[in-house]
């Protein structure tokens, strides 16, 4: 197939734009409190986590997962990265599992330092804040590519 | 907007009160709205007569509110109030109401007043928001008309490798759950010598009836984005108005299937329905099915669905007597039709829906239920066969 020089420099412009946006994404750490018995979690179980199939750690005791408001920047890739759904279809499915009266979606806090106090706060709570939030008062499990 | 009252503030007040330790751990408040106008190009009412062919905004606009409290980590109550613009002044009713005790983390106990699932959507069938329809395919979602049951559920969660594993079954009883029936099926009780008044002309006939020893089960299998389920369910019911007295056996049975993968979104079901005795009049036998396709493509989902709607070997002849008089066995209705929609992402929690679809009907009426005005019938109305018809749809659905 002949591929002109136009298109190829937009293909590489285009390219050059996912590479930057890749950049300027930013590094999300899922973390727990310091007493947490995990050193590490997979991706899956972090989306079942977060998507309601799951309501326990693996390997046991009970999970609070603490969200970031609809339409938080962090929010949305958290959610893409690890369940592969945007904002709308995570509403989407939450609303079938709450009215059909079969689980409520996590609860919300407003900001990085939010999600850190109340995970620092709660032996059960999990959450994800940037990296470089990142201090002694959490334990990280895993980092987002 | 999800409104929370926050566990110190729950928990203040308590000690306040000098009882800390029943500290509530949270409520929360939610709520759905679905407004929307529909428009047929027959004057022959379609399903529960809310589709005319003069707008309308009484078939799908509805309002619905939740609350739910965590009692303690292991019980939570949770209630559904829902006002609909079909029922009078939006006179709002508990839709469903129920105290949920997890057992264990794969074991949860429901009990009260519970949505039972007898398709795929049905236990969120008043969320307009949660599909992409602005009404789920009446070929398969009008077969039940029980949506609910005074009784209990068991949610069993297995995970199976990949994949999450629900078993649920369910026990109850439904009572005074008003149902709509073909009129000629109290036209054809009324000639069995049952004391029933006629419709009037262009109403819609409803009769109240009682479902006893409700027993169902749903199981599916859920991986990524795909979901296979199967129920089945058996009831005995009564309903005074058709004659049916003595209780007779109703049975359904369903398979389906859900997908959003890389931007496909499809739905497909199909069920069998089978009601013995007398109450095969109003109810007689019927399967049907559908299928939807959409491809997402930002924040539009165009999507088509074809739905059809048949006998299911209806038994011909009696099917019992009343006060020594044969009853006849119902007639199916029979129709097939397909739906071009679209829905619209209003942002996050919002969504706008514009659907066109056609009804067919086959060897009588279809779902078109009501009767209309007819001069030269000697009864001065008539339940003509309405022939083809488009029903034009438009909504909004939001969830808060």
């Amino acid at each position: 197939m002949k591929i002109s020089i136009k298109n190829t420099f937009r293909l590489s412009l285009a390219a050059g734009l996912l590479i930057g946006a890749g950049l300027v994404h930013a590094e999300l750490a899922v973390v727990v409190h310091p007493s947490n018995a995990l050193t590490t979690i997979s991706a899956k179980d972090v989306s079942r986590i977060y998507l309601g199939k799951a309501r326990s750690f693996p390997g046991g005791g009970k999970v609070k997962p603490i969200n970031l408001p609809s339409g938080n920047a962090a929010r949305d890739e958290f959610y893409q990265t690890y369940t592969g759904m945007n904002d709308a279809q995570v509403k989407g499915h939450w609303s079938k599992l709450m009215f059909s009266g079969k689980g409520n979606p996590p609860d919300e806090v407003s900001n990085d330092a939010e999600v850190k106090s109340a995970v620092a706060g709660d032996s059960a709570a999990m959450g994800y804040i940037d990296k470089s939030a990142v201090d002694s008062s959490v334990k990280v499990l895993t980092v987002s590519p | 907007m999800n409104l929370r009252l926050s566990v110190a503030a729950v928990a203040a007040a308590l000690s306040v009160a000098g009882s800390a330790q029943a500290a509530i751990e949270n409520i929360s408040f939610n709520g759905f709205l679905t407004v929307g106008a529909t428009k047929s190009n027959s004057d022959v009412p379609y399903f529960n007569g809310n589709i005319t062919d003069s707008v309308g905004f009484e078939q799908d606009s509805r309002v619905g509110l939740q609350i739910s409290a965590d009692i303690n980590p292991q019980i939570s109550v949770t209630a559904q109030l829902l006002g609909r613009a079909r029922d009078q002044d939006y006179d709002a009713f508990f839709d469903w109401g129920f105290v949920s005790y997890a057992a264990s983390d794969s074991v949860t106990i429901r009990g009260g007043k519970l949505k039972f699932p007898t398709y795929l959507i049905s236990d969120y069938f008043e969320v307009g928001y949660a599909y992409p329809w602005i009404r789920p395919p009446q070929e398969v979602y009008y077969s039940n008309p029980l949506t609910a049951i005074s009784g209990a559920d068991v949610l069993f969660r297995v995970p199976a490798g990949n994949a999450d594993l629900l078993i649920q079954p369910y026990v109850g009883t439904s009572r005074g759950q008003e149902t709509l029936v073909p009129q000629w099926a109290l036209e054809v009780d009324n000639m069995a010598g049952n004391a029933f008044m006629l419709p009037d002309p262009g109403s819609i006939a409803f009769v109240d009836f009682e479902a006893e020893n409700l027993v169902g089960i749903n199981t599916s299998l859920t991986w990524s984005g795909f979901s296979v389920r199967a129920g089945y369910l058996t009831t005995d019911v009564k309903a005074q108005d058709i004659g049916v007295i003595n209780a007779d056996t109703a049975d359904f049975w369903s398979v389906g299937a859900t997908l959003d993968w890389n931007n496909i979104v499809s739905y497909a079901e199909y069920f069998e329905r089978e009601i013995d005795g007398i109450a095969n009049l109003g109810f007689p036998n019927q399967k049907g099915y559908y299928a939807t396709l959409g491809y997402r493509i930002g924040k539009f989902l165009p999507h088509i669905t074809y739905a059809n709607l048949d006998d299911n070997d209806n038994p011909l002849g009696s099917c019992g007597t009343v006060g020594g008089n044969p009853v006849p066995c119902g007639e199916p209705l029979e129709q097939d039709s397909i739906t071009l929609g679209l829905r619209y992402e209003l942002g996050t929690g919002a969504a706008l829906k514009l659907e066109a679809q056609q009804i067919s009907t086959k060897n009588g009426r279809g779902l078109f239920t009501g009767y209309v005005t007819d001069l030269t019938d000697p009864t001065g109305f008539s339940a003509k066969d309405p022939g083809d018809v488009n029903v034009f749809s438009i909504a909004v659905d939001v969830v808060f």
